[in-house]
């Protein structure tokens, strides 16, 4: 089989080969080399990330990037306490600019520092923007784990329902799966 | 602590001890992990201080960590390269830490490995807990314990709206990775993994090749594991995996009885496990990704009692042995003058035999 040249930076050889469902069904599929996967943060000893991240080139990355910061940034108003996108932490002098190159932060301050940034990056990889898990000093209780299995088991029928496009029994289960997080 | 060396060759020569196939699922789950990322609340992520301040934070998390949790530290920055391969075939690090010149640690559990902290990584440690079969739940609990103990020690960089603070925002929030690691030779074969994928991919799962990076992992090794870490409880994250785990389990066990079941597919799959039990047992040389590729059969053939392993005394735990150290670094650790990848195929083709037909280097045929 002919080397597969990298879908990102075109011009190593792509050594990884990821397949990832669409939200609207059907699937994408990402070549890629191992350098192009670190420039989006991927650490080797975790999953690969979204291919949607992957494939945006580096450049135009930046572009919607930053749009979607400054959005945030114009909606948050005067919680930017004077922040830009240039502004270097004052603790580590890490700026913004250096994180979208490594995917990795200087300090935690960096995380109210960049708060609006990093809000439109996290939303990106996890569909979410706040924390719900354990807290220091908390355990994990038995009542949230036998919940997180009903709600678990509920979600893995949900995604073979609609991986086997069975739309109906999907959408029995969506409603279901809603009501049992409505209970919590 | 002071002889590095020797407590590596040591490890290189002692059992995995979250590998104990065949467990409950016939073969199908290898092991599970947990694994927690955090970051002592004060200090710059790792990449951003000083060598010595690196050392400093090496050296005080480790004493923080000697209170809680018995073991000893390995200092990854005083390892040989063959060292270090050691401890990533064994699981223990990521090739980020292995290729780390400035301070850093492993703090290997009294458990043998069991439980093993990176320390100085991207984030201040990683805390990992493994265990073989599927035992997320359990692994949880336990990573949580001793992630308790630590903070009493070391508060965490912990925020009310981000949760658990890392140095990237792919492990943001709980800073939680469940992972477990299935052997899957039957959906590859029957090309049903694709779809199998796709569902995981609509839990935010994510899948990997376990041994080689490429489309087609050696010896259809794979690992599930959350892409999420926010957004989400931590009891979510280890029921979703587990779920997704279990889901993939029972395809497999199906694919395989569809395989005897059908004449033809019943052939393939008899002729793929003495292919591979008749390399294993009479090929003079053997490389990595051979011996990787013919275990997975000969697991195979094992779990489904298939001629010619009916009644033959391969055994499980020699098969879990071979896989492991019958890895690079493992031979070049515990052999000698085995740098060369010649020598070294030979080697392992002559110590695989070894293992797997009891100690006896003659070429018999088990029936
Ligand atoms: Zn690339
Ligand atoms: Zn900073």
């Amino acid at each position: 089989m002919a080397a597969i040249v990298c879908q990102r930076c075109k011009q190593r050889p792509a050594s990884i080969h990821i397949t990832e469902l669409l939200a609207g069904g059907g699937y994408q599929e990402a070549h890629v080399c191992l350098s192009c996967c670190r420039e989006v943060g991927w650490d080797a000893g975790s999953p690969p990330p979204p291919v949607a991240a992957l494939l945006t080139p580096n450049q135009s990355a930046d572009a919607p990037a930053e749009a979607e910061t400054k959005e945030e940034m114009a909606e948050s108003g005067e919680h930017e306490e004077g922040t830009a996108a240039s502004d270097a932490c004052p603790e580590c002098g890490l700026r913004w600019d250096d994180y979208r190159k490594v995917n990795l932060l200087g300090c935690t301050h960096d995380w109210s520092h960049f708060a609006s940034q990093l809000v439109a990056q996290v939303k990106r990889w996890h569909s979410a923007d706040r924390h719900v898990g354990r807290r220091p000093g908390e355990a994990v209780d038995e009542a949230t784990t036998a919940q997180a299995q009903r709600r678990a088991e509920l979600a893995a029928r949900l995604a073979a329902a609609v991986a086997d496009e069975r739309y109906e029994e999907a959408a029995r289960l969506r409603d279901e799966l809603r009501r049992l997080e409505g209970q919590e | 602590m002071n002889r590095p060396k020797d407590e590596v060759a040591a490890l290189a020569s002692t059992p995995v001890p979250w590998l104990a196939s065949p467990g409950e699922h016939d073969g199908i789950v290898l092991a599970s992990r947990i694994r927690l990322a955090r970051n002592a609340a004060g200090w710059r992520f790792a990449r951003r201080l000083s060598s010595a301040q690196t050392r400093d934070l090496v050296e005080q998390l480790a004493g923080a960590i000697d209170s809680v949790l018995p073991g000893r530290l390995l200092r990854i920055d005083k390892l040989s390269p063959v060292q270090r391969r050691v401890l990533i075939e064994r699981h223990l690090i990521s090739l980020d830490l292995a290729g780390s010149e400035r301070a850093s640690g492993l703090w290997l559990g009294s458990d043998g490995g069991r439980t093993a902290i990176m320390i100085g990584e991207e984030d201040h440690i990683r805390l990992q807990v493994f265990a073989p079969g599927l035992a997320l739940e359990r692994l949880l609990r336990e990573a949580i314990a001793i992630d308790r103990r630590l903070e009493s020690r070391i508060p965490w960089a912990f925020d009310e709206r981000f949760g658990y603070l890392t140095a990237c925002h792919s492990n943001v929030g709980t800073g939680l990775r469940a992972s477990v690691m299935l052997h899957l030779p039957a959906l590859a074969t029957l090309g049903e993994l694709k779809p199998i994928l796709r569902g995981l991919e609509q839990l935010h799962l994510a899948v990997r090749g376990r041994f080689g990076e490429g489309s087609e992992p050696q010896g259809h090794y794979y690992q599930i594991s959350n892409r999420r870490t926010l957004g989400l409880d931590e009891a979510t994250i280890v029921a979703t995996v587990t779920e997704a785990a279990q889901r993939v389990i029972e395809g497999e066990r199906l694919a395989r009885q569809a395989m005897l079941d059908d004449e033809q597919r019943r052939t393939q799959l008899e002729d793929r496990v003495h292919r591979a039990w008749g390399i294993i047992s009479h090929a003079r040389t053997l490389s990595g990704e051979e011996l990787t590729e013919h275990l997975g059969w000969l697991r195979v053939g094992l779990s489904l009692r298939l001629p010619p392993f009916a009644d033959s005394r391969l055994s499980w735990t020699a098969l879990d042995h071979a896989l492991i150290a019958g890895q690079p670094g493992h031979i070049m650790l515990t052999q000698s003058h085995a740098e060369d990848t010649v020598r070294r195929d030979r080697l392992r083709a002559d110590l695989v035999r070894s293992w797997l037909m009891g100690g006896n280097n003659d070429v018999r045929q088990v029936h």
